[in-house]
Order: structure tokens, then sequence, then C-alpha cells
């Protein structure tokens, strides 16, 4: 099982339709992110190629369902399961979100938005530092998409991570795709919020593609990881390289699905950034072919 | 956040008539917007999840009646875990019990295939029952014990051309009609990593209900000898577990 730590490179978020294309060639990328709960199930082939993928490359669990933000208590289940991919694989890295996706014993299957206030921070604190407990490492959290802001917030999101990481010890998982997306939508500065962010803390970034739709007269900004990412989401990733310097970075394309080939060229780019971060953004170089 | 707004909030999602414009702030006019944004979300990713577990009954249905027809099996059996590929177990009952489908009774048998598919694909791994470990005197003495279906198989006794109906909807066999609809039995599992679907014959069917009591196997075999094709068959597809 490949042991070597993360500190920067690039990878992808794996899906099994390229599992033959990166096998033949590993070391095309850094590291490979899977989503925690689709290896819920017992055997079979998805485990079988994560075991031997895992042979040869560093491994992020990312979680989606865990509902840390939720007023139910965590699921005992869901939590034991995530333990057993982390003690089958032994990941590097562990995330989850700040959001909530269960209520009322239902999974919502969406990544809902919170109020950021001290009510809230005391309960997600709580949750994480359980979780932490139970996988007996510190976990990364990450920054949602949001379409909405809630009345009851008194403080920014910022903010509120900032403290989270001070309450639990937790990292952070900077999407900046997300962090686009909700300072588009919600209002607020990327710049401030990346300056505002305790960069040590951050242990990997996600880059991803977004979509807009119109909402009224102005445009909503929705996540929906079903593209290449975009233009202004590499500059920001050049901005924090300046600012931060290199993390893990991962290509989060979940959906419509390109060639292999496409996904490593996006690699390829974050990789290059991370060496140069000086150089154009490599968004929009399809215009030039 | 309080326990109070999150409520709220989930109740929302699943109400079409109801937005919780209190909890927005006042700056957002355009909230009810931003807020289907989430409930379209929830919506989907359900609707999306017994859709990809459940393609070939969505087939059938087309895709505005499976829609329509995942919209209300949502709202009364919404999904408990955040491993989708779980969703969908109560599917089959609940077509079963749909008025609206009722003279299409193959639906429900349909949707327990697929969800057979589901459970095999995930099953856990299990080391098979394998000839090429065995002599004769060795397979004799096993088989007056009781053997143990690996955790991939289902076997399903359908009143219905199952089979052809599952298989026709890929391509690979002749869509049954009224006149040429016998019922039929089939087998899901797993031989190694590939998802097996396969039609069973009767003796195949009794062999494997028999194969899990003691002796009975043994038994049935030295009043039929020539089922040993068809368990060699069984042996062959990996249907047992070693323990």
């Amino acid at each position: 099982m490949s042991s070597l730590a993360l500190r920067g490179g690039a990878g992808v978020a794996f899906k099994p339709v390229h599992f033959d294309a990166l096998l033949a060639n590993p070391g095309r990328i850094d590291f490979i992110e899977v989503h925690a709960e689709n290896y819920f199930g017992e055997g079979g082939l998805l485990h079988a190629q994560l075991a031997e993928l895992r042979r040869h490359l560093p491994l992020s669990v990312h979680g989606v369902g865990l509902s840390l933000g939720g007023v139910d208590p965590l699921d005992a289940e869901h939590l034991q399961r995530l333990r057993w991919v982390c003690e089958r694989y032994e990941p590097q890295l562990v995330s989850e979100h700040l959001a909530w996706s269960g209520h009322a014993g239902q999974y919502l299957g969406d990544l809902l938005p919170l109020a950021y206030n001290a009510a809230t921070l005391q309960r997600v604190s709580a949750r994480v530092q359980q979780v932490q407990e139970a996988l007996g490492r510190t976990i990364l959290i990450e920054n949602p998409a949001v379409y909405l802001r809630l009345d009851e917030s008194d403080m920014s999101e910022v903010e509120f991570l900032r403290q989270l990481c001070r309450d639990t010890d937790c990292g952070l998982l900077l999407d900046l795709n997300n962090l686009l997306v909700s300072c588009h939508n919600c209002g607020g500065s990327p710049d401030t919020y990346l300056k505002a962010l305790p960069a040590e803390r951050v242990g990997e970034l996600h880059l991803a593609g977004h979509t807009r739709m119109p909402i009224g007269d102005s445009t909503l900004l929705i996540d929906d990881h079903a593209g290449a990412v975009a233009d202004d989401t590499w500059a920001l990733y050049v901005q924090w390289l300046l600012l931060a310097g290199p993390r893990p970075s991962l290509i989060e394309w979940d959906r419509e699905l390109p060639a292999w080939s496409t996904l490593a060229a996006e690699v390829d780019c974050a990789r290059a950034l991370q060496q140069s971060p000086y150089m154009p953004p490599c968004a929009g170089r399809e215009k030039h072919l | 956040m309080t326990p109070m707004a999150l409520d709220e909030f989930n109740q929302a999602l699943h109400n079409v008539d109801a937005i919780p414009l209190h909890l927005g702030e006042s700056a957002e006019g355009d909230f009810a917007q931003r807020f289907a944004v989430y409930r379209n979300n929830v919506r989907a990713s359900r609707t999306e999840a017994l859709r990809q577990g459940f393609p070939v009954l969505a087939q059938l249905l087309g895709a505005d009646y499976f829609t329509a027809l995942a919209a209300v099996f949502i709202q009364q059996h919404p999904p408990r875990s955040a491993a989708l590929h779980e969703y969908g177990v109560e599917l089959a009952d609940y077509i079963a019990a749909f008025q609206p489908l009722s003279a299409l009774g193959y639906l429900a048998d349909i949707a327990r295939l697929e969800w057979a598919r589901l459970c095999a694909f995930h099953a856990a791994d299990a080391p098979v029952l394998s000839l090429a470990d065995m002599d004769l005197a060795a397979l004799t003495d096993r088989l007056t014990q009781p053997l143990h279906w690996h955790p991939s198989v289902t076997l399903l006794c359908s009143e219905h051309p199952l089979y052809r109906l599952w298989a026709s909807q890929q391509g690979m066999d002749t869509a049954p009609t009224a006149q040429d609809w016998p019922a039929e039995n089939v087998l899901v599992w797993r031989q190694g990593l590939q998802l097996r679907t396969e039609p069973l014959d009767a003796v195949n069917v009794q062999l494997l209900q028999l194969s899990t009591q003691s002796n009975r196997l043994a038994a049935a075999l030295a009043e039929h000898p020539e089922w040993l094709g068809h368990l060699l068959q069984l042996l062959h597809w990996q249907v047992f577990a070693s323990e």
C-alpha cells in the first residue's frame, strides 16, 4: 500500500470507468479520492479496484453523507462503516463537509446549508470531535457551495471555519470552486476569504466546474462537477498558490464524465501551476487548440 | 441553526407549497428560487439513485412514468442510509401493491431481479467451493454436508418469463409474447468479480434448494444420477462458498 505523505501534487476523484487507463500508468497522477459511501458495500469489483489502485497511489477518502451539521445523532452504523473503510485502505486524507444531509432518520442526498452562529459551532464541533475520536485521526472539513444565506447566521463562513479548527484541531479541505460559487451567490470576496483562512490548516484543495443558472435578473452558480475547471477557479488557484503554496489538489468531475485523457490534462494543469504559479491559468486552453 | 429551523427547512424540502422565507436573509428577494435548488437536488439525487439501481424497470416504464413512480415511492420510502446503492429494497413490493400497475405483475419481479443484482454487486467476497481442490471421494463426502450459497447469490422463481423480459431489454434475447409466457427462474450471483444473471432450469433450482440441508443433495443425486451434470455446472459457476 502506498504510504507516501501528501504535501502537494494533483489527483482525481476516481471513477471505475477510468480504472484500466489509470492502472496502466498510475504515475500519471499523484493520488486518488473516493467517496466513502460508495465503498460501504462489503466486497466485489469496487473494492477489488480500489485495493489494486491503493497499491500504487495515495488515497483520500471523502465522506458526503455523515451530516456533520445535522441535529440527529451521528449515524453510528455510518460512522462504523467509515472507520472500516479507513482501516481497510489506510487513506492519507479523510474529509467531510460543513453541511447537513440527513434529518429525522432520512438521508437527503444533498449538502444543505447551515446558519453560522455559536450554537451551530458548538454542535458541529462536538460532532467533528466525535468523528475524529472514532477514526483516531484528524479530518479535513470542506467549505460548502451555498445558494442562500440563513437569517440565523451572525458570523462569516470563514470565521466559523477558523473557530471550528481552533475548537477541534481539525484541518480544512478548501474547495476553490465552492468558494467561488458561494461568494458569487451570497456575496463576499474570494480574496478576503482566502486571506482570512488559517492556511496552515488547509490539507487539501478541490477544483471543479460549475454551471450558470438564470435567477430573476441575475445568475446563480451551480456546483455541479459536470465540466472542466472554470477559468475563474484556476485564477483563484494561482492566487492560493502564491499566498500559501501547494497542497494536494483534486480535480472533481463527477457527472458527464470525460475521457481519461481530458481528466488527466486537468491534473497536468494543476501540477504545472504548482511548479510555476506565474504562468497564465490553464483554463481556456481548448480555445487555442 | 436551531433544531426547529432545520426541521422547517427539511419539511419545506419535501413540500412544493412551502418556502421557509422567514429563514432567509431579507435582502434575498429570490429566496424561493434559491431554495428550489436544494429541493431539486434532494429529489434528483434520490430519483437518480433509483434509476441507476433499476435501469430495466425504468426502461420498461419509460422515463416519465419512472420519474413519477419514483416521486410517490420516495414519499413513502425515503432513503435511510447515505449509501444510496442500498436504496430501493422496498420498491418491488411497492410496485406489486401499486394499483395502476396491477395488470403488469412482472414489473415487481423485474424490480426484485435488479435489487438482487445490486446486492450481488456489493456482496461480501468469499472463497468458493471448487472442484479443483477435491477428488471424487472428497466431493461425495462434501455433498453429505450442507452447502452454503455464496453471499452474492439470489434465486428468483417467477410466474413470468423473467429472464427473457430482463434480457430482451438489453438486446440479449427476444421479448416474450402473450402466447409464449412461461414461468422462469433466474439466478443472480457474482462469479469472481463478474455479475451474472442466468435462467435456471427446474433441476438446478431443486439442487440449490436441497443444497443447504444435510444429506439431501447426496440422496437426490443417488436417486437421479443424471443430475450430476447440473450440480457440476453450479459448482463451475461458483455459487457455493467453501465454508
